[in-house]
């Protein structure tokens, strides 16, 4: 899924996820979003690209509550630039 | 309403608290029977559970810190997440205490009985009822019981008080009844700070629910 989200109210986003949990009991999904909070929820592992070059995997938990590089915290927590 | 992926992890966190409130709640029974029927064998065991009580702690913080991570919880679910990362804290203490308690029930066990045993198990029943009822109030979101909660800490306080004065003067009678009268000042305010601990869990539900904190505000301010 390619940015599934985007442009919708919290509700219908909220029914999409929703899809998505019971999609994943099934097939694995592969979204490409750019809203950190989303990819926060909906998702076991988690990437992290950087103009082109994967920074980042592992899994969600680990990379938003302790990021292993210094570019995947600055991006999540809004710092970069 | 939407039922959300979200409510899973939240019964989940409410679950995981309520084992860690029960396993308190029988710690400080288990921990007063040890004392009173100065049974050594049970305070051991006492002991040994504070262990199951603090990895429960720890389980319950990695939670709510994934939670916070990964939802973004708002408005009540972020009251709810962060009031249980407390509680859990609360209860963790309550346990120490209760270890504290079963230490002391070993030492007293040593030694011939000092007084007959009434007013401990007086203040251990209402500071028991004080836990149940601020876990009461937690699983029910019942802003009303956890006030109750914060105005019966008072008579602990007063019998707290009342036994030190009592135990006091058996210390000025007579000199070796010293260790043993001081080992149960100490059970006394290990019950003491049992029901603190309960008030501050009670507190922590009404903010929950309400949204509005009493904690460190005059007692008319907060009803």
């Amino acid at each position: 899924m390619d940015e599934p989200c985007s442009a919708l109210d919290p509700i219908a986003t909220g029914k999409i996820e929703e899809l998505i949990y019971t999609l994943k009991d099934t097939y694995t999904v592969v979204i490409v979003t750019h809203n950190m909070q989303q990819a926060a929820r909906v998702s076991d592992q988690c990437g992290f690209f950087l103009m082109g070059e994967l920074v980042e995997f592992g899994d969600t938990k680990t990379i938003f509550t302790t990021p292993h590089d210094k570019r995947t915290e600055d991006y999540i927590t809004g710092r970069f630039g | 309403m939407m039922q959300r992926h979200f409510d899973q992890d939240l019964a989940h966190l409410k679950q995981t608290l309520l084992r860690m409130g029960g396993l308190v709640e029988s710690q400080i029974q288990q921990a007063l029977e040890a004392l009173v029927d100065r049974d050594s064998d049970l305070a051991v065991d006492v002991i040994k559970q504070d262990h199951d009580v603090n990895a429960l702690d720890v389980e319950i913080d990695e939670l709510c810190i994934q939670l916070l991570a990964l939802q973004q919880p708002t408005a009540r679910d972020l009251r709810f997440v962060t009031t249980g990362m407390k509680i859990s804290s609360e209860l963790e203490r309550m346990g120490d205490l209760a270890e504290n308690i079963a230490h002391r029930a070993l030492e007293l066990n040593g030694e011939p009985q000092l007084k007959p045993y009434i007013d401990i198990p007086r203040m251990a029943n209402w500071t028991m009822r004080m836990v149940k009822d601020c876990l009461d109030a937690f699983v029910n979101s019942d802003p009303v019981l956890a006030r109750k909660v914060c105005a019966d800490d008072d008579f602990v306080d007063e019998v707290n008080e009342q036994l030190f004065r009592e135990l006091l003067s058996f210390m000025l009678e007579d000199t070796r009844t010293i260790t043993r009268a001081i080992r149960l000042t100490f059970v006394a305010k290990s019950l003491e700070r049992i029901a603190d601990h309960a008030t501050n869990i009670a507190e922590l539900v009404v903010y929950m629910v309400e949204g509005k904190n009493i904690r460190h505000v005059a007692p008319s301010a907060s009803l």
